[in-house]
């Protein structure tokens, strides 16, 4: 359960960058797939199916927050990510560097992005957890990336 | 590869996020999974019992109406309790619930005819 709950939350993290906000979509997701059981196609693989459940969750939250801003303080650990060899990232410093790169982008965007660019997931896995189709993925993937990159190279990283 | 695509391809092999405290999390799940099922046989149990107070409620408001036109049709006949008056100075002598109503219903039968008596008299005086 735990290495499921790792999951979860790390897609919940990134796309809402708040802890706090990403662990009550963790004991959402859970819940959800407790009571639903029965709709759950052991055909298709488990991790799907959760991705499914909690992607929509992500994305019922992000409805109900506040606009995500970047805060002052977030330049400046994007710029110690880019330039150091750090192997691993605190979970404060996921949100920093999240905060800073997903400005702008779509809900929509930003799930895409999440799953195929952060996550590693591969496109048809996404197609089945987003319910879009393999142009769209990749549509709102360019967007999200040529979004990003003009992001970055307004904050000086060419 | 530029600085951006790196940035990027960093992310991507960056060792994902850990929940500081799981076992603590896990334990707030499993609770929210037992109180889970209870709400949904609270919500079973609310849909059985609803159609019973619905029923017993229609036939009781039903009983109520056909209480009271019943009420309606015997005051009409003469009885022992038509001959007395709650609040016409009279001793009221009904004994029973019943008895009371038919007394006050055949008041008001009463007063209706009396005030339609005067007022034709009146009229005829004109």
């Amino acid at each position: 359960m735990q290495q499921h709950q790792r999951l979860v939350f790390s897609l919940a993290l990134k796309m809402l960058a708040d802890e706090e906000e990403a662990k009550d979509v963790v004991q959402e997701t859970f819940i959800r797939v407790w009571q639903r059981i029965g709709d759950y196609n052991p055909q298709k693989p488990f991790t799907t199916w959760l991705y499914t459940i909690a992607s929509r969750l992500c994305l019922d939250h992000l409805k109900q927050m506040r606009r995500i801003l970047p805060l002052p303080e977030d330049e400046s650990v994007l710029h110690r990510f880019a330039n150091d060899e750090q192997q691993t990232l605190e979970n404060s410093e996921w949100v920093a560097i999240v905060r800073m790169l997903a400005e702008g982008l779509s809900p929509k965007q930003k799930l895409v992005f999440t799953l195929c660019q952060l996550e590693g997931l591969p496109s048809a896995e996404v197609e089945q957890i987003t319910g879009l189709d393999a142009k769209q993925v990749k549509s709102n993937l360019y967007v999200a990336r040529q979004t990003i990159r003009e992001r970055l190279k307004h904050l000086g990283y060419e | 590869m530029n600085k951006t695509d790196d940035i990027l391809e960093k992310l991507k092999n960056m060792q994902q996020p850990e929940i500081n405290n799981p076992i603590e999390l896990t334990d707030l799940i499993m609770g929210s999974l037992d109180s889970a099922p209870s709400l949904q046989g609270r919500a079973r149990g609310g849909s059985v019992i609803l159609p019973i107070v619905r029923t017993v409620l229609s036939l009781a408001a039903m009983w109520i109406v056909g209480f009271f036109i019943y009420l309606k049709y015997e005051a009409t006949v003469p009885s022992k309790a038509n001959n007395t008056s709650p609040f016409g100075g009279g001793r009221v002598e009904a004994c029973t619930l019943k008895e009371v109503y038919k007394s006050r219903f055949c008041q008001d039968c009463q007063k209706t005819i009396s005030y339609t008596q005067i007022k034709s008299m009146l009229y005829e005086n004109k």
